[in-house]
């Protein structure tokens, strides 16, 4: 009995010891498991299909056929009659119009309204919930809703107005509307992160600034901005990519008029993968050609920032 | 420790198999048992009274049919996201519908996506014949001699007119009078027409006045023609009346002529017969809108005349109607809409059904008269091409941009003609 229960105390400790070290070395993957699962389940998955479908011709319902670059071809107007590449960069040109306006009045708008939210406190409850209201509708509830408010013959701008601008059907008015709209739209999201980031900018360092005689515009732009900076890069990154991916304010508001001049990439491509004719390969092959042109400007835009985080440091 | 590694290790199962389960090609359908209820999807986009109608039809149909064990779950989807769902769930047996409801413009479509099962032998089956069926709708689930679509009703656009405005006796019945008449109207911030200048109803009034003068949009090999001089000179005429007569304000938005129509700022408003009911004409206790609002055939559309209208139609799925049982409780259900149509009708429909017409419960329901008119004289358009839809579209484009002042009218077809044509060829490839 004695020699059984000997055998065991010494064939159990190196086991359990060999366990640990397993553990200690399978532990941070099994913390990041469920990220990845779901990132290779709905990140990778349906990239790398993606590219694959791009280089097909597929309606979802006929068989995968073989198309090689065809797609591509068709969006740089290699092959083809012209008419998608001229469709398709005519659109990508329109998005970035919209990606370059829209984007700094997202990042300055929020951070004054952020800067008087938290400055004025008498109205900081009421104005709060005022601006942040509108990031709470969805993007057809506010197009309806500004559709009522800019029609030129009986909407209320014009009536208050005494005018008759063609606020949705002519060019550059149908722009202007999209800008009002996305702005009016936008601002609440990125206020409350510039809220947060105002919040955290020590106070220490506002009153040392303040006791050597700074005004408000001197501690605005040498400590509460440089204090901000990872909260301006993420609204940067983030507002970037959303106008890119602009297609709401387009479809319901402006129906991509006049004379297609509205419409975006997203739009372009959202109408060839699921408009009349299911043509998913050339969509995912406009997919790809866009992707990467967000991708170039969204690091090109965070590159910038971190170039200038670091002439801060030296 | 060790519980946490049990319970990551136990959500990782979970997801996974979550996952394997919902990603399994999911095939078998307990329709396809000899014996027990067949339960059918039927998808549609009729939102608003008519789908309300439908839903209230499918309920009857379920009480009728419980002993015959059908029973038929209707799920109500915007078009557009319809022909997209369908599109991606078509394969699917256990999702997909077996019956769904769509324009008979869209079928050539869809066909080429192989996903609709023939209808040849419904005639038979259901022992109906085409003088039954209003014509256009009859062959508007026809394409090159094989049935997909059986008929629910056509859908012709008429003219609305405001009683306060304008009297009977003075409506215009051709498109000359319908000018001078407008012109006389309009004034003291009225106007004789919105028409809009958004992609909307503007293209089927001139899609109608060019079938009505014998156009058409396509040559019978089918290239497009939607430029030539006839179909110019019917734009023309439309941009004048904007224009030049200025019986319509500029830029009217989508929804535009509407909001005027109702605002007692226009006399005439164009659009289908499912406003109807937006405006309560049918309502019985609504005396008041019907003494203000009235509903005539559109201009040079009635008679020798052709008008354009739409169909709604009933297609099968192959996928799902997968045996002769199943497909027999589909007719069943189809003829029972037909059937009852007259309720469609009150949902603001014309039935395809001619019987429904002569009731006297049918004639009662003034307002929808004209509509009836205009349908037995409507074309649906060269609708067995495939890329027929995608034309009309770019036509309306065409037609907004002369409308908005954009573009001439003969540039804005023939740029219309040329962007159609292009992406035929990049179709093609």
């Amino acid at each position: 009995m004695k020699e059984k229960g000997e055998k065991t105390v010494r064939a159990a400790k190196p086991l359990r010891n060999h366990g640990k070290t397993f553990l200690r070395t399978v532990q941070p993957y099994l913390f990041v498991a469920p990220f990845v699962f779901f990132f290779v389940l709905f990140g990778l998955v349906p990239l790398v299909m993606g590219v694959v479908i791009s280089f097909t011709k597929w309606d979802y319902a006929s068989p995968m056929e073989w198309y090689g670059l065809k797609n591509y071809g068709l969006l740089f107007g290699v092959v083809g009659s012209g008419q998608v590449a001229k469709d398709f960069w005519n659109a990508v040109l329109h998005t970035l119009l919209f990606a370059v306006i829209e984007t700094p009045l997202l990042i300055i708008v929020p951070l004054g309204v952020a800067l008087l939210v938290t400055k004025c406190r008498w109205v900081k409850k009421f104005s709060m919930g005022f601006f942040y209201f509108p990031t709470i509708l969805s993007i057809t509830t506010v197009c309806i809703l500004f559709n009522f408010l800019l029609d030129t013959n009986s909407g209320v701008i014009n009536h208050y107005l005494r005018t008759a601008i063609p606020w949705i059907t002519q060019m550059p008015y149908a722009w202007i509307s999209i800008f009002l709209l996305s702005t009016w739209w936008g601002v609440g999201g990125n206020m409350i992160l510039y809220v947060a980031g105002i919040a955290n900018v020590p106070q220490e360092l506002l009153e040392a600034a303040t006791l050597d005689g700074a005004n408000a515009v001197q501690r605005f732009f040498h400590i509460t901005l440089p204090c901000m900076k990872r909260t301006m890069l993420y609204t940067i990154i983030m507002t970037t990519i959303g106008s890119f991916n602009m297609l709401g304010q387009s479809q319901v508001l402006t129906a991509g008029g006049p004379n297609y001049m509205t419409r975006t990439a997203m739009m372009v491509i959202y109408d060839t993968a699921f408009g009349g004719i299911n043509n998913f390969g050339r969509a995912c092959a406009m997919s790809i050609v866009f992707g990467v042109i967000m991708f170039a400007f969204t690091f090109a835009g965070y590159r910038l920032q971190i170039a200038d985080d670091k002439e801060g440091i030296a | 420790m060790k519980k946490i590694i049990k319970i990551m290790g136990l959500l990782l199962c979970g997801l996974l198999s979550l996952t394997a389960l919902f990603g399994c090609n999911q095939t078998g359908d307990p329709n396809n048992n000899d014996t027990g209820f067949i339960v059918l999807r039927f998808w549609n986009g009729f939102t608003g009274t008519d789908g309300e109608t439908m839903d209230r039809i499918v309920e009857h149909f379920n009480e009728e049919y419980a002993d015959q064990e059908i029973k038929v779950v209707a799920d109500k989807i915007p078009w557009d996201t319809l022909f997209t769902k369908l599109t991606t769930t078509s394969s699917n047996t256990r999702t997909a519908p077996h019956i769904v409801a769509m324009s008979a413009s869209r079928i050539a479509g869809m066909n080429l996506r192989k996903i609709f099962l023939p209808m040849d032998d419904i005639e038979e089956y259901l022992g109906v014949t085409e003088e039954e069926y209003l014509e256009p709708a009859w062959n508007g689930g026809i394409l090159n001699g094989t049935r997909l679509g059986f008929p629910i009703d056509v859908h012709p656009t008429a003219m609305y007119y405001n009683k306060n405005l304008i009297s009977e006796e003075e409506l215009p019945t051709t498109w000359e009078e319908f000018r001078t008449v407008c012109k006389e109207k309009t004034k003291d911030g009225v106007y004789g027409w919105a028409c809009p200048s958004m992609y909307s109803i503007t293209k089927d009034v001139f899609i109608t006045m060019l079938y009505s003068a014998g156009g058409t949009l396509f040559d019978t090999n089918h290239n497009p023609i939607f430029d030539n001089a006839l179909a110019v000179s019917k734009l023309t005429y439309m941009n004048d009346l904007v224009h030049t007569d200025k019986i319509s304000p500029e830029n009217v938005g989508a929804g535009g002529d509407y909001t005027l129509f109702t605002q007692g700022k226009s006399v005439f408003y164009f659009d289908g017969p499912w406003v109807i009911n937006t405006f309560g004409l049918l309502d019985e206790n609504n005396d008041e809108i019907r003494e203000k609002i009235g509903v005539a055939p559109m201009p040079e559309t009635t008679g020798t005349y052709k008008n354009f209208a739409g169909s709604h139609q009933f297609t099968l799925m192959k996928n799902t109607v997968t045996s002769p049982r199943i497909k027999e409780a589909c007719y069943t259900f189809m003829r029972y809409v037909n059937e009852h149509s007259l309720d469609w009708a009150k949902a603001g429909q014309v039935p395809a059904l001619k019987a429904i017409h002569e009731t006297d419960e049918y004639k009662a329901l003034e307002p929808l008269q004209a509509f009836t008119e205009m349908a037995k004289t409507s074309v649906l358009g060269e609708i067995e091409y495939e890329y027929w839809y995608e034309a009309y579209n770019k036509m309306g484009v065409g037609i907004s941009n002369a409308i908005s002042g954009l573009k001439t009218p003969a540039n804005a077809l023939k740029d219309a003609v040329s962007e159609f044509k292009g992406f035929v060829a990049d179709e093609q490839i």
